[in-house]
């Protein structure tokens, strides 16, 4: 089928060594929340930190954020990161990116298409970071203990951030130039005007702030983290949360799964809420 | 011949359904090849287009854009 991968890069920070492979044994998991919460439990002893896209990421309006989860000894921080990060990691073809360890030295990661990684190594490689990738097709992160930003703009929960920057790494940028497919394309461009012309069911109003990738919204919470544990299929679509109005909805759900030619059911976004919370449950 | 313009990107957001749009060809997406590239600035955004976009294609990219940031012009 179309576009139905599990693509992992495991970054490594204490070897500088990074690993690219698939995941296909999880089940009926979508994606998303659901996918870094299998991660987390699988890796538990590395205290990684997960970042993972969702099925319709890079696809749908309003698909746009990135489930941020940082596994550690004192249990589990979940949150939901804006920008562009999300459209590059879809078009790098890397559904997760799980980061451990701690560099001896600090460390900017560029991250290429189909998970090539270069480490660069020390304080003095920030211009080279800053050039890496294609213009227009990255997205950076940048790690400080007072507060770290993606695109310059857009805020990563303050634990998260000063965890990675604490393991030495000082930057992430992840650049994409990946093909994808799309299994149904009528109903899919159905479906994007559709979930377009919904945009007043969102929770927020329209404004001019920068906004994330694939929403025309702008609006002025875009920089903000998002934490709502409650919003489950949501947090597996890895859509807004402001757009729960029209992704809380399993049928509009799955007609977008389906448009893209994955194989769930409905029953798999039925019982995603059990699933998650016994996920939960093993933190 | 029309081509794609980009003159009010001052109310450009940086949404990018314009970028996936013009990567967007029958059954495939990509933001690679595209008619456009929006470019992150100090303040703001900028973009790169490309002039050689004719006719539906750019027009196309041009009804993508919530902010009506983008246009066609006769050449």
């Amino acid at each position: 089928m179309a576009n139905y991968s599990r693509q992992v890069l495991a970054v490594n920070l204490n070897t500088h060594e990074a690993e690219y492979g698939s995941y296909a044994d999880l089940g009926r998991n979508i994606g998303g929340l659901g996918f870094a919460l299998e991660l987390g439990i699988q890796h538990r002893e590395l205290e990684p930190t997960v970042l993972s896209i969702g099925p319709l990421t890079g696809f749908f309006p309003f698909a746009s954020k990135v489930c941020l989860l940082s596994v550690s000894s004192s249990g589990l921080t979940e949150s939901y990161l804006s920008g562009s990060l999300s459209l590059m990691l879809r078009f790098a073809q890397i559904d997760c990116l799980l980061i451990y360890g701690t560099s001896k030295q600090p460390v900017f990661v560029s991250v290429h298409s189909g998970g090539q990684v270069d480490f660069l190594e020390g304080e003095a490689a920030e211009p080279l970071f800053y050039k890496s990738g294609s213009l227009g097709r990255r997205s950076f992160l940048a790690f400080t203990d007072g507060g770290s930003l993606a695109d310059n703009y857009f805020k990563l929960h303050d634990e998260i951030g000063r965890r990675l920057y604490r393991r030495n790494l000082l930057g992430l940028v992840v650049s994409a130039d990946r093909t994808l497919n799309i299994a149904k394309e009528k109903d899919y461009s159905e479906l994007c005007r559709e979930i377009l012309e919904r945009g007043r069911d969102l929770e927020v109003s329209y404004s001019n702030q920068p906004s994330c990738a694939l929403c025309p919204a702008g609006c002025n919470f875009s920089k903000e983290t998002e934490e709502r544990p409650e919003l489950v299929l949501s947090h597996c679509l890895v859509t807004c949360g402001f757009a729960k109005n029209i992704y809380e909805n399993v049928p509009l759900a799955f007609a977008c799964l389906n448009s893209l030619g994955y194989p769930f059911l409905h029953e798999d976004l039925e019982g995603l809420e059990k699933m998650v919370a016994e996920l939960r449950a093993q933190f | 011949m029309k081509i794609l313009t980009a003159p009010h990107m001052e109310r450009c957001i940086g949404c990018l359904l314009c970028l996936v749009e013009a990567g967007t060809v029958k059954s495939s997406v990509s933001l690679n090849n595209t008619l456009i590239r929006v470019i992150r600035k100090s303040s703001g955004f900028g973009a790169e287009v490309d002039e050689t976009a004719v006719g539906g294609e750019a027009e196309r990219v041009v009804k993508a854009c919530p902010r009506n940031c983008l246009a066609t012009a006769e050449i």
